[in-house]
């Protein structure tokens, strides 16, 4: 044993205190007596702490509360957490570990959280938190002079906007800084003054809201969207906007988006992920596709580049960007041929036959020497007059009879389709194909748009078996349709078919090899495998989507080739199968009393709902900068119905026939309208027909640079629209804002300009009279507004948050109260409202408005326009006939004054005409009974006697208490109603919690797991995950489209025009050919690329790119991922400074250079706010801009269409998409020393 | 009397009232603020006093609210919540916050729920009641230095009043002086919580070549 011979002397003895503190504490300390003083009864002693200090730093995880809260960041995963307070101040933040279980044979949700959440805290005390209200100083300055002039507010603003010097003074210094503080009441009185104002001059529809995903905070939302539906202001849908709506969704389900949640991958047991990065975009919920593997699942991912998720997979095809379609239609066509043709699957066979539209009869139209597709046969068709024929759509049973079977949309809104509105076929046996009880076959001319000279593309020659009706017309099944389109070949069928798999034609394997360069084995394979697995296993064969796959021009054919995979294998509608599309925290689960609240449809109806990319593409003027028309991508077997039309021409005449809203509305004051029929001595629905067809009135879209017509008061909150959202940036910026821009796109030349819409020189710049911005960042959208108001964070107010992930609902909880002047945007809304009703007593009283509405989907409204036909009273074709051939024309009565009182009172229309959600209605009177009770009763004013809603969590209470999903009363009511419809057994889906309220208190509890509701189409009950359509297929509950079974074909006229009946491949726009080549300096290396704008690993959607931690994991600030052979190229190295430019605008940035990318095809992660390292421009002079810099929305009319069926509009159901990956940009290197002044 | 209320009023309780949003009340009454600045003792103070005093005198109220605005309320770098500095966005500020709270208790002193209780007026205006206030400045002697450089870089009249109140306080020590000096030039220190390395040390960056976020956006 070794011994240290210094040590071992004094061994023996133990030290003299631990850590050999010297002899000197030992002299000057009791070392037997301890101090203090005890009480007479020694049972306590008193000490004096000498060490309080210590004892702080020990008690530092001591906290004095743990509050539960969320995030409301457009992000799905929704995650409960925790917020730790001590002394007053927020120290912390961790998971909430509480969820309820999802069962013993599945995972559970937790732990919920990630990276992002955890930093969230941080911007509660952050030095660049927007503190205080802010107002830009050369419009203070004006306001404070002008209302020392004025003693009325309104008349002080007057004085500002209407002298041009003076609005140009702050308009021009837009996005320059120049920021002062100014306080609460002075601010919203300025605010306050612009509405009114705004309203009495221009009418109330040229005041403009913008706030998306109310999910993620329904009363924040709400609090915005119920002022100005109170007032009768505009408010802008996002989910299209966004291009998040997946169009092919309600083409083909008549439903917005319903997803499963994630806990319902697990019960998948073949999944292709394809476009949408689920660890990345979904990181709470990726643990349920992870797990699954383990269970046998297989994974295959379809992404063009190597992501996150590629690595999970056990197939990777790399497509490449925006051939999705062709990959699934040659999928499409493997299935046909092996699982429909060469066998039958009987699960599939029946699948089809009751639930899809395959069974189906289609009119054949005469085109040239064949035919081509035309109309569902109809009931009416075939001499049917009764009620509702000509919305009742016909199949062949195996006899060969003709059937009208229940289901369709003319059993859903009749009398006498009462209880006939369901699936229920009896003894009716379908016929899926015509071949067989065929009087004979005939060509037919399908077109096709991988070649072709337009991006009308060209014709392909199939042919297909009919029958000939009574009358000679032919007839054929959608079925038979499709084998057509996707060139399956049968015997006996005249026109071109491909051979084999390997014959390069479409739709074939190999054909689709040239276009995505994925091995045809590989399509194969998966294809066979896909379905292969659908038949084994009932359905559970699921696609997980998202943007990579829905941000394209034509996403609505990408989707609808996806979900023809999905509904061939009979996959919808079962647990673990299915489309599964993930973008934003869409799903609003309490629907019916959010709708009712948000939209104040308590008080008046109908509300001013905008379709956002309309709006944005109007207003911004996007429109002027058009290369082709609409007409350029109309198939060759059309009936040319857009030729010679722009894009904006569609846009009026969808807008004039009541198809799509249209707000503005008219180039007068809407709340004149009703006076000026009474002058007149109409009604006024008749009155405004008659101006309209007289031309003295005028939609305001056919001249939308008439300032007249200009939106002139934007507000925005809980978004980032011009640092994130505003597709065409600089558009933005010189049209709406009047400021500097980088744009130098040519305006369209004369001879493609529109006809129906004026033009006008030169076009205006700075529309807007007032944009306010609410939030806690300073944002873009902040630093460009003239007005700043301090918004509470997530851990200050009281709120509900939900999503599609999961079935949860979560409170958001005040950890401490909105520090500094700070207010939620329920209070800041509510203190508006007050200064609005202030100084509208005087200026506005008690008007009637006269709002506009389009034919609405989920209504008798779908049944404006049979056969998909197209008629213009313009034309003189017939007369414009309100809620018929032109909008709805509805006069509601505004007592502006009572703006705030309102506000603050449930109304009296839930009890009259009751709340509803999706075509049902019914009057919740145990929600309201209980409201009254549980909020108290106002006393006095405009909300006398009804349930209050004067605080947050009133208006909280009130949307869980009016949705199904959050009452059992009320889902029962709801399901009682639809069974009154649909005639079968429904009630019975939320029976098990029909006494089941969840409360406000309940939420802040714990997460709750919502209740079966009507309000969605799928099933929670017994604790099972929710899938969506599972109440259509288990309870034979129809879809809400034409035929009430999932559709493969459309036949609305517009539809035809774009040769888009069938699901079909077409490719993104050719932007090389229709704006010419790009680069400033071809010699000097400029390469031309595929510009996306994915979502962010280290953000999701338009929060959180300012977050240092989250910016400090990469490189802080923007970046353009590209490939090392795109890079060596233009001679740049990874981090190097670049510029990506194209007609639109320009991005500084640094360059990624990674094997990751694909070649020819760059990515910048969206979206980085332009504040964040965004140097001068070498090209623009100018600073650069956000990833939306580079681009230029351009709308598609087919999502324009209205009136029909599915296809007719609800906000954010249908509209035109904010699309923009079809972008191409050019990239080169810069100096590599930057500046940022 | 409230013992909050003084009868003379000293310079930090000026700086106090100075380094606050600039109200009406301040831009009117330059001249009383002059009295007062004049009765300072410590040269350096008193010029920084006057130096301020006499900007805000000839500028227009609206552009001094502006400046103040573009100075203190939007930068990171300029920021007036003292544990920014050292502390940065990490997890260990709000401790640090509520130090502050506690120190202020400790003297006697309820702190005011309106402010964050490490800005700087506020700590100034401790300074001025209570010695405890001196010690908490002089231990914030770095942050102090460091938001003096900032101010001074975009040359600001706010620098003399960053001068001033130095000028009440010792000299940065070598130790203090080098601490600025690192943090300065790599910014306040980044969350490392959660971010231990994941790969063998070969495959990591040493710290010194991992790229930085300068204070602000701008480099």
């Amino acid at each position: 044993m070794a011994t240290d011979p210094q040590g071992s002397r004094h061994d023996l003895l133990a030290p003299l205190l631990p850590h050999g503190e010297p002899i000197e504490k030992l002299l000057r300390s009791a070392q037997f007596l301890l101090p203090g003083t005890p009480t007479p009864d020694y049972r306590e002693l008193h000490r004096r702490d000498t060490r309080a200090a210590e004892r702080f730093y020990r008690d530092r995880w001591h906290h004095d509360k743990v509050v539960r809260s969320t995030h409301g960041v457009n992000c799905t995963g929704s995650c409960s957490w925790k917020v730790y307070v001590k002394d007053g101040i927020i120290t912390w933040e961790t998971q909430q570990t509480d969820y309820p279980s999802t069962g013993p044979d599945l995972p559970d949700y937790e732990p919920r959280g990630c990276p992002r959440g955890a930093s969230f805290s941080w911007y509660t005390y952050s030095p660049s938190r927007v503190r205080y209200p802010y107002v830009r100083g050369p419009l203070l300055e004006l306001w404070r002079s002008a209302r020392a002039e004025h003693a009325d507010p309104v008349a002080a603003w007057q004085s500002i906007v209407e002298d041009e010097e003076k609005s140009a003074r702050y308009k021009k210094v837009r996005g320059r800084g120049g920021f002062v503080r100014a306080p609460w009441d002075e601010v919203l009185e300025l605010v306050a003054a612009a509405h009114v104002y705004t309203a009495k001059k221009y009418g109330p529809d040229r005041i403009v809201g913008f706030s998306p995903i109310p999910a993620m905070s329904q009363v924040s939302y709400a609090a915005g969207t119920r002022f100005l539906s109170l007032i009768g202001g505009t408010i802008l849908s996002f989910y299209d906007w966004y291009a998040d709506m997946p169009i092919a969704s309600p083409q083909v389900f008549g439903d917005q988006t319903d997803v499963p949640e994630s806990g319902d991958w697990w019960n998948a047991s073949y999944l292709v992920i394809w476009g949408t990065n689920l660890p990345i975009t979904r990181t709470p919920d990726a643990h349920f596709m992870t797990e699954a593997r383990y269970r046998g699942q297989k994974v295959v991912v379809v992404s063009p580049d190597y992501s996150d998720h590629t690595k999970f997979a056990d197939d990777w095809l790399p497509a490449a960007p925006g051939t999705d379609g062709a990959l699934a239609m040659a999928m499409g066509h493997v299935i046909l041929t092996e699982f429909y043709r060469d066998r039958t699957v009987p699960y599939f066979d029946s699948y089809v036959k009751t639930y899809t539209d395959l069974p189906f009869l289609v009119t054949l139209r005469q085109h040239g020497d064949a035919y081509v597709p035309d109309k569902f046969l109809t009931a009416a068709d075939i001499g049917d007059e009764s009620e509702g024929s000509r919305h009742k759509t016909v199949l062949l049973t195996r006899d060969g009879a003709l059937h009208v079977p229940n289901g369709s949309l003319g059993f859903r809104f009749s009398e006498s389709g009462k209880g006939r509105w369901n699936l229920e076929l009896g003894d009716v046996e379908p016929a899926l194909t015509v071949l067989g009880l065929h009087d004979r076959a005939v060509a037919l001319d399908l077109p096709r748009f991988d070649v072709g000279p337009s991006e009308g593309g060209s014709v392909i020659r199939r042919g297909v078996p009919v029958r000939e009706l009574a009358d000679g017309r032919l007839v054929t099944t959608v079925f038979d349709l499709v084998m057509a389109q996707y060139g399956v070949r049968r015997e006996g069928l005249p026109g071109e078919w491909p051979d084999d798999f390997d014959d390069p034609s479409p739709y074939t394997p190999a054909w689709q090899e040239a276009i995505t360069g994925v091995p045809a084995a590989a399509a194969i394979r998966v294809a066979r495998e896909f379905a292969r697995n659908a038949e084994l296993s009932r359905g559970r064969s699921m696609i997980c989507m998202g943007a990579g796959t829905n941000h394209w021009y034509h996403s609505d054919q990408i989707y609808r080739t996806f979900l023809s995979l999905i509904m061939l294998c009979g996959c919808q509608g079962v647990n673990g199968g299915g489309w599964a599309h993930y973008v934003g925290q869409e799903k609003v689960r309490p629907l019916t009393g959010w709708s009712t609240i948000a939209f104040a449809l308590d008080w008046n109806r109908p509300p001013r709902q905008m379709a956002g990319t309309s709006f944005f593409y109007l207003n911004t003027d996007q429109w002027r900068y058009e290369r082709f028309r609409a007409d350029e991508l109309a198939s060759p077997l059309g009936n040319g119905l857009h030729r010679g039309k722009a894009f904006v021409d569609c846009l009026a005449q969808a807008a004039r026939l009541g198809w799509t809203p249209s707000f503005p509305t008219f180039d007068r004051n809407s709340l004149e309208l009703a006076d000026a029929a009474d002058a007149a001595g109409m009604s006024v629905p008749e009155y405004v027909a008659r101006e309209l067809r007289e031309g003295r009135l005028h939609f305001a879209c056919e001249d939308p640079d008439d300032p007249r017509n200009f939106p002139r008061v934007l507000t925005v909150w809980r978004a980032n629209l011009l640092g994130s959202s505003g597709k065409g940036m600089e558009y933005f910026m010189r049209h709406l804002l009047g400021v500097e821009d980088a744009a130098r796109a040519e305006e369209t030349p004369a001879e493609l300009r529109p006809s129906d819409v004026r033009w006008r020189d030169p076009a205006p710049r700075g529309k807007l009279d007032l944009l306010t911005a609410i939030d806690f960042r300073m944002t873009s959208t902040c630093t460009y507004a003239d007005v700043v108001l301090p918004a509470a964070t997530w851990y200050e107010k009281h709120d509900i948050s939900t999503t599609d992930m999961h079935p949860f609902v979560h409170s958001f909880n005040p950890a401490i109260p909105p520090p500094w002047e700070t207010k939620t945007d329920f209070e800041i809304f509510q203190r508006l409202a007050d200064a609005f009703s202030r100084l509208a007593r005087e200026h506005l009283g008690v008007r009637r408005d006269v709002v506009a509405a389009p034919l609405a989907h989920d209504t008798p409204d779908e049944l404006a326009c049979p056969n998909g036909r197209q008629t213009d009273w313009r034309s003189g074709e017939h007369e414009p006939i309100p809620g018929i051939t032109m909008p709805k024309i509805m006069v509601v009565e505004r007592d502006y004054a009572a703006t705030s009182e309102k506000m603050r009172a449930l109304g009296p229309l839930v009890e009259s005409l009751g709340t509803g959600a999706k075509g049902i209605s019914w009057i919740p009177r145990q929600a309201i009974d209980y409201l009254g009770r549980a909020n108290g009763l106002v006393r006095g004013g405009a909300g006398e006697g009804r349930p209050s809603l004067a605080r947050d969590v009133h208006v909280a209470e009130a949307i869980l208490a009016l949705s199904g999903t959050t009452n059992g009363h009320v889902a029962v009511q709801g399901w009682e109603k639809l069974e009154e419809r649909t005639g079968v057994r429904l009630r019975d889906l939320a029976a098990e919690r029909a006494e089941e309220q969840i409360s406000f208190a309940d939420i802040q509890v714990q997460p709750r797991a919502v209740i079966t509701s009507p309000e969605w189409s799928g099933a929670e009950t017994g604790g099972r995950r929710y899938s969506p359509f599972v109440v259509n297929v288990e309870r034979k509950k129809p879809w809400h489209t034409l035929t009430g079974r999932m559709q493969f074909f459309l036949d609305h006229d517009w539809i035809h025009e774009y040769g888009e009946s069938l699901p079909t491949f077409r490719p993104p726009l050719d932007y090389p050919r229709h704006f010419g080549d790009q680069r400033l300096a071809p010699d000097q290396g400029e390469i031309t690329v595929r510009y996306l704008t994915p979502h962010s690993k280290w953000s999701i959607h338009s929060e959180y790119q300012d977050n240092l931690h989250m910016l400090r994991l990469f490189r802080g600030g923007p970046v353009i991922w590209m490939s090392p052979a795109d890079a060596a190229r233009i001679g740049v190295s990874d981090n190097d400074w670049i510029e990506a430019h194209n007609r639109n605008g320009v991005v500084v940035c640094r360059a990624v250079v990674t094997h990751r990318m694909p070649e020819g095809t760059v990515f910048m992660y969206h979206a980085k706010d332009r504040h964040l390292m965004t140097p001068r421009s070498e090209i623009s002079g100018w600073h650069g801009g956000s990833d939306n810099s580079l681009t230029r929305i351009i709308i598609k009319p087919t999502h324009l269409i209205g009136g029909y069926a599915q296809l007719s509009y609800a906000f954010n159901y249908y509209g035109p998409t904010g699309n923009q990956r079809d972008e191409i940009v050019v990239l080169r290197r810069r100096s590599q020393e930057v500046v940022y002044r | 009397m409230d013992s909050t209320e003084r009868r003379t009023i000293g310079p930090f309780k000026l700086l106090s009232l100075l380094l606050t949003y600039p109200t009406q009340e301040i831009c009117r009454s330059v001249d009383r603020f002059r009295e007062l600045a004049h009765a300072v003792d410590r040269r350096r103070t008193r010029e920084g006093l006057l130096t301020f005093l006499q900007w805000l005198d000839v500028t227009p109220p609206n552009d001094v609210g502006q400046h103040y605005v573009h100075v203190f309320d939007l930068e990171r770098r300029r920021t007036l919540y003292l544990t920014y500095y050292r502390y940065g966005d990490t997890r260990k500020r709000g401790m640090a916050i509520i130090t502050f709270k506690e120190t202020y208790r400790r003297a006697g002193f309820i702190p005011r729920e309106e402010e964050l209780p490490d800005y700087l007026p506020m700590v100034l205006e401790f300074a001025d009641l209570s010695p405890k206030g001196v010690s908490l400045l002089k231990a914030h002697r770095v942050e102090l230095e460091l938001l003096h450089d900032s101010l001074r870089a975009i040359d600001t009249p706010y620098a003399a009043l960053l001068d001033a109140t130095c000028g009440l306080l010792p000299e940065l020590s070598r130790p203090e002086r080098l601490q600025a000096r690192r943090l300065r030039d790599a910014g306040p220190p980044i969350e490392e919580v959660g971010l231990e390395p994941f790969a063998p040390p070969e495959y990591l960056v040493s710290p010194s070549d991992a790229p930085r976020i300068p204070l602000g956006s701008k480099p």
